[in-house]
This record gives C-alpha cells, sequence and structure tokens, in this order.
C-alpha cells in the first residue's frame, strides 16, 4: 500500500482556500515522496461570455485566461507547495472542473487529490463548494479535503 | 499550515474502514504521526438490544436486558472485535494507535472528538456500513467532510 502513494494531484483555481490544499499537498508530498501534478480547470462556458465583454474573439481569450493562469494561479501554487524533490509538472484543462480531474486522476495514475473546500465561487453558505463536493463523490482514488 | 502529526481514522469495521485504516497507517509511518482509531456507537442501538431483537445471542429473543448492560455489552463488542481489527489494518507504528468508543451521532462525535483532541487529519472510508451503496457518498462521511475543524482524506 505504501508504494501506492506515489502520485498526488492538487486542482486549483489560484484561490486563497487551493493554496492552502497545495501546502497541505506539499507537506504529504515531501514526507511520502511523491510526484505532484497540479491542475486548473477552465469551465469552457465562461469564454464566450468573457470574449464578449472584452470585445475580443474566442479563442483570443482562450489563450488570455491560459497565459492569465501561467502568470499567476500556477506560479502561486507551485510556490505553496513549497520545496520538492520532484519538479511538479502544471497542467491547463478546458472542460467541466470536476469531471476533468476525476477524469486526470484516473488517467494519470493519481493516488491522492488534494484540494479545499471551496474554490473561488461566492456561495460561503455552501459547506463543500460543488467542484470539491462533485470530485468527493466520483474520483477514482483517495481525496483529501482542506478547510 | 502547521504539521500533521495526530491522525484519526474513524471506523464501524467495515470493509471501507479498514481500507481507510490502511492508508492512515502509511500516512502515518510517512508522517512520523500518532493514531487514533475510532469508533461511534449509536445510542439507537441499545433499545433494540434490550428488547431481544438485536443481533447479539446474549439478548435473546423475548428477552430483555437492562439497557447500562446492553451499553456494556455492545462497547465490549466493539473493544473487541471493530476496534482491533481496524487498529491492526493500520499496521506497525512506534506507537499503539489508540482505541476509543463514543456513545452518540457519528460525524458529530467524530468532529468533536478531533477539535478537543487536535487531531490534524481524519481519514474516513467512502462508504461504511450501510447497505445503501447507490449513495455517491455514505451519509457519516458526507457530514465528516462538510464539518471537520481540520482536513478529510476520504478514501475509496
Amino acid at each position: 500500500m505504501a508504494g501506492e502513494l506515489s502520485h498526488i494531484l492538487v486542482p486549483t483555481d489560484g484561490s486563497e482556500q487551493a493554496l492552502d490544499a497545495a501546502r497541505v499537498a506539499g507537506h504529504l508530498a515531501r514526507a511520502l515522496d511523491a510526484k505532484v501534478t497540479v491542475v486548473m480547470v477552465h469551465p469552457e462556458d465562461v469564454v464566450p461570455a468573457l470574449a464578449w465583454e472584452a470585445v475580443m474573439e474566442v479563442d483570443e481569450m482562450r489563450a488570455r485566461v491560459e497565459s492569465d493562469a501561467r502568470e499567476k494561479a500556477l506560479p502561486d501554487t507551485v510556490e505553496a507547495l513549497g520545496k520538492l524533490s520532484h519538479e511538479p509538472e502544471c497542467f491547463q484543462l478546458w472542460g467541466h472542473p470536476a469531471e476533468q480531474v476525476c477524469q486526470f486522476a484516473e488517467e494519470s495514475d493519481v493516488s491522492l487529490i488534494v484540494m479545499g473546500s471551496h474554490g473561488r465561487s461566492g456561495f460561503k453558505r455552501l459547506i463543500l463548494g460543488s467542484v470539491s463536493n462533485a470530485v468527493v463523490n466520483h474520483a477514482p482514488c483517495a481525496v483529501t479535503i482542506v478547510r | 499550515m502547521s504539521k500533521i502529526k495526530s491522525i484519526l481514522v474513524a471506523t464501524d469495521g467495515s470493509e471501507g474502514a479498514i481500507k481507510a485504516a490502511e492508508m492512515a497507517g502509511d500516512l502515518a509511518r510517512a508522517l512520523d504521526a500518532s493514531v487514533h482509531v475510532v469508533m461511534v456507537q449509536s445510542e439507537d442501538m441499545i433499545m433494540p438490544h434490550a428488547w431481544g431483537v438485536g443481533d447479539y445471542p446474549a439478548a435473546a429473543p423475548y428477552g430483555t436486558m437492562p439497557i447500562e448492560e446492553v451499553r456494556e455489552m455492545l462497547e465490549k463488542r466493539v473493544r473487541n472485535n471493530e476496534l482491533p481489527e481496524t487498529a491492526s489494518a493500520v499496521g506497525k507504528l512506534d506507537k499503539e494507535p489508540e482505541q476509543v468508543v463514543i456513545w452518540g451521532h457519528p460525524a458529530k462525535e467524530i468532529c468533536s472528538f478531533a477539535e478537543e483532541n487536535d487531531i490534524d487529519l481524519i481519514v474516513i472510508g467512502s462508504h461504511g456500513r450501510s447497505k445503501i451503496a447507490r449513495a455517491l457518498l455514505g451519509s457519516v462521511s458526507n457530514a465528516v467532510a462538510n464539518q471537520a475543524p481540520c482536513p478529510v482524506t476520504i478514501v475509496r
């Protein structure tokens, strides 16, 4: 069993909660000597609206969303992980966040997903955020919820 | 972020709890953390046993038992079965896992035990004994994930 905890997935949206989760993931990864992968999923459906608002082509908007993530959310998350013996890998995916996270975990032999209880969404009254809730329910592996 | 030094494994003796205990053991060895194995017994179990409709032979059919005796009997059963089975699934640790029985509402008691005992991580199976397999996440695991004072690892 010990050998199985070798790949930790940290889904991020760059929120404070996601960074807290990354700190816990880093702590676990150091103890387990596990590899860490950071993924950021961009929901496809907001792009046309964002592009419309910014008077931009949809493709241009997608590229901007990705470059913004490369500049801020992803490096912030990597920094929160702290020093690791294996350089963390970062990926950006498009689609339904929970679905993409679970699919990625399945395809990449992830042994543990570490994520915040809430993301960016302002629905503080929700006890568990919708993405975290869906991931906990559908993940192919163990999930650690950090609050 | 503070380091994870104390891990709680919630158990009901089910297969899911045993898997959770195995993972908690791996984490505890890697983190050099201590482990508490906690089983919460619902008070709801007491009356049926007292009236002899439980699954324990001592409460024979049509027999009645004083409530205190039923409580003791059920607690003893947990101490002899579920707790040691879960502790052995945790595996070898520098310090033996502490085994705890609590009476009350499972999710509520797990969360308050975690709070009072400075637990840094709760490890729990996605499903317990309940047969409602269609539920994506068992009700206790769901409530603990929602209300715990610390990170929660849900094992499936």
